[in-house]
C-alpha cells in the first residue's frame, strides 16, 4: 500500500517536473517556436504569453482528461481542437477585458494558440491516457517550462534590442520602471542593437540559446562517457590484473 | 439498432456535449467580460481622439460626432474638432479588412488637406506590429505628414495598402466637405 502511494507520488512528480527542464517543450522538443519568435520582443510580453499559454494548456488538459472515456477515437482530434479553441476564446475575452495592453501586444498570436502544437500534443500524448491530476500537473509543468523558455529569449532580446529592461508597459497595473543596461540614461553611450527586436533577431537568439543548451548537454554526455570508460577500465584491471612477468637470463 | 447507427449516435452525442460545454463556458465568460470590453473600446477611442490633434498647453478641443454621415466602404464615424474659437479639422474613424485581418484607425484631416496623426484602435493582422513599427510610427513622427505618406505608399505590406485605401476615402470625403 505504502509502495503504491509512493509510486503514485513519484508519477505525479514526474508529470510535473519533466516538462520544466528535461522535456522542455521549446528547448528540448523545439515545439511552439512561432509565438516564441513573435512575441518575445520584451520580457513582459513573453511572461504574459507564458501565463496565458499555461492557463490554456492546464484547462484543456484537465477537460480532455475528464472526457477521455466518452470521446470516440474517430473524433478525438476535432474534439480536442474544439476544447482548446474554447479555452483560447475565454482567455482572449478575459485578456481583452482586464489586460487590454497585453491583448494588443500579443495580437493574433493569442488566437493562434488554438493550433499550437504543444497544447494539441500534450492532449494527444498525455491527457487522453492519464488521470485528471496527472494531466493538470503535466499542463502546469509544460506551461512553466515554456514560460521560462520564452522569458529567457524575451530577456535576451529586450536587453540586446533596446538596451534596457522595462516593466509596467504591458501589465499596466504595475508602475512603469525602466532599467538601463546597455545604454546610458543621459545618452552618453548606447550599445543596443535594434536588430534583435526584429524577427531575424528572434531567430538568432533562439538559435544561440539552443546551441548553448546543446553544448551543455553534449558536455554532460561526454563527461558521463569518459567516467564510464574509466570505470570499465578500472573494473577490467581488477578482474584481470596484469600478469607478472619473470625475467630469466638468456643462456 | 445496428452497430453503425450506434456509432453515429455516440459520435453525435459526444460532439453535442462538447459543443454544449464550450457554449456554456464562452457564454459565462461573455457575461462577465462584455461590458468591460465595450468600456475599454470606448476609452481607447476617446484617448485616440485626443492623440490625433494635440491641443496646445492649457487648451482643450471638443469633439462633436456627426450624425447621418452616409454610407462608405471604410468610414464609420466622423468628429468635428474645434477649440473655443473655431473648427480645427475632422477626425475619421475608419475600419477595413484584408486577407490578413482587420484594421480600425482614427485619422485627422485639417486645413486645405493636411493629414493629422493616425491612431490604430484595433489591428488583428498577422503582421500587426510590423505595420505599427514600419508605417504608423514613422508617419506619426514625421513633421510633414503629406510627404510622409508619399514616402511609404509603396505597397510594401498589405496593411499599408489597406491604410492607404482608408486614408484615401477619408481624404475624398474631407475635400467634398470643405468645398
Amino acid at each position: 500500500m505504502a509502495n503504491e502511494i509512493n509510486l503514485k507520488r513519484e508519477q505525479h512528480k514526474e508529470s510535473f517536473v519533466s516538462g520544466i527542464i528535461r522535456q522542455n517543450p521549446l528547448f528540448i522538443s523545439v515545439l511552439g517556436t512561432c509565438p516564441a519568435l513573435a512575441v518575445t520582443k520584451t520580457l513582459e510580453a513573453s511572461f504574459g504569453m507564458g501565463l496565458l499559454f499555461t492557463f490554456v494548456l492546464v484547462c484543456s488538459n484537465v477537460l480532455i482528461s475528464l472526457l477521455k472515456k466518452i470521446i470516440p477515437e474517430v473524433i478525438e482530434t476535432p474534439c480536442y481542437i474544439v476544447i482548446i479553441a474554447t479555452f483560447v476564446t475565454i482567455t482572449k475575452m478575459f485578456t481583452n477585458a482586464f489586460l487590454p495592453e497585453l491583448y494588443s501586444t500579443l495580437g493574433v498570436f493569442l488566437s493562434l494558440l488554438v493550433v499550437n502544437c504543444i497544447v494539441l500534443g500534450r492532449a494527444e500524448a498525455f491527457a487522453n491516457k492519464n488521470s485528471v491530476l496527472d494531466s493538470l500537473l503535466d499542463g502546469l509543468g509544460n506551461g512553466i517550462g515554456y514560460t521560462l523558455a520564452i522569458c529567457l529569449i524575451g530577456l535576451v532580446r529586450e536587453i540586446l534590442g533596446t538596451g534596457m529592461l522595462s516593466i509596467g508597459k504591458v501589465f499596466t497595473f504595475i508602475p512603469v520602471y525602466s532599467l538601463p543596461i546597455l545604454k546610458a540614461v543621459d545618452g552618453s553611450y548606447d550599445f543596443s542593437m535594434s536588430f534583435f527586436s526584429n524577427s531575424a533577431g528572434g531567430f538568432i537568439v533562439l538559435g544561440l540559446v539552443l546551441a548553448v543548451i546543446n553544448a551543455i548537454e553534449q558536455h554532460k554526455k561526454n563527461k558521463a562517457k569518459i567516467a564510464l570508460r574509466n570505470e570499465m577500465k578500472k573494473k577490467l584491471h581488477e578482474d584481470d590484473p596484469k600478469p607478472v612477468y619473470q625475467v630469466k637470463e638468456a643462456k | 439498432m445496428n452497430d453503425t447507427v450506434k456509432k453515429y449516435v455516440r459520435v453525435s452525442l459526444t460532439l453535442g456535449l462538447i459543443a454544449g460545454i464550450a457554449a456554456l463556458l464562452i457564454g459565462l465568460t461573455n457575461m462577465v467580460t462584455a461590458d468591460k470590453i465595450t468600456q475599454n473600446a470606448k476609452e481607447k477611442e476617446k484617448n485616440g481622439l485626443t492623440e490625433v490633434f494635440t491641443a496646445k498647453e492649457g487648451t482643450s478641443y471638443t469633439y462633436n460626432e456627426e450624425k447621418d454621415i452616409g454610407t462608405f466602404a471604410y468610414i464609420q464615424k466622423i468628429w468635428i474638432v474645434s477649440d473655443s474659437v473655431s473648427d480645427i479639422g475632422l477626425i475619421y474613424k475608419t475600419s477595413g479588412k484584408n486577407a490578413y485581418g482587420s484594421v480600425t484607425m482614427l485619422l485627422g484631416l485639417s486645413g486645405e488637406k493636411d493629414l493629422g496623426k493616425m491612431v490604430i484602435l484595433e489591428n488583428t493582422e498577422t503582421y500587426g506590429q510590423t505595420l505599427q513599427d514600419n508605417y504608423i510610427s514613422p508617419y506619426n513622427s514625421a513633421t510633414d505628414k503629406n510627404n510622409a505618406v508619399a514616402d511609404v505608399t509603396c505597397g510594401a505590406t498589405f496593411g499599408a495598402k489597406l491604410i492607404k485605401s482608408m486614408a484615401d476615402e477619408a481624404l475624398s470625403d474631407y475635400l467634398v466637405r470643405i468645398k
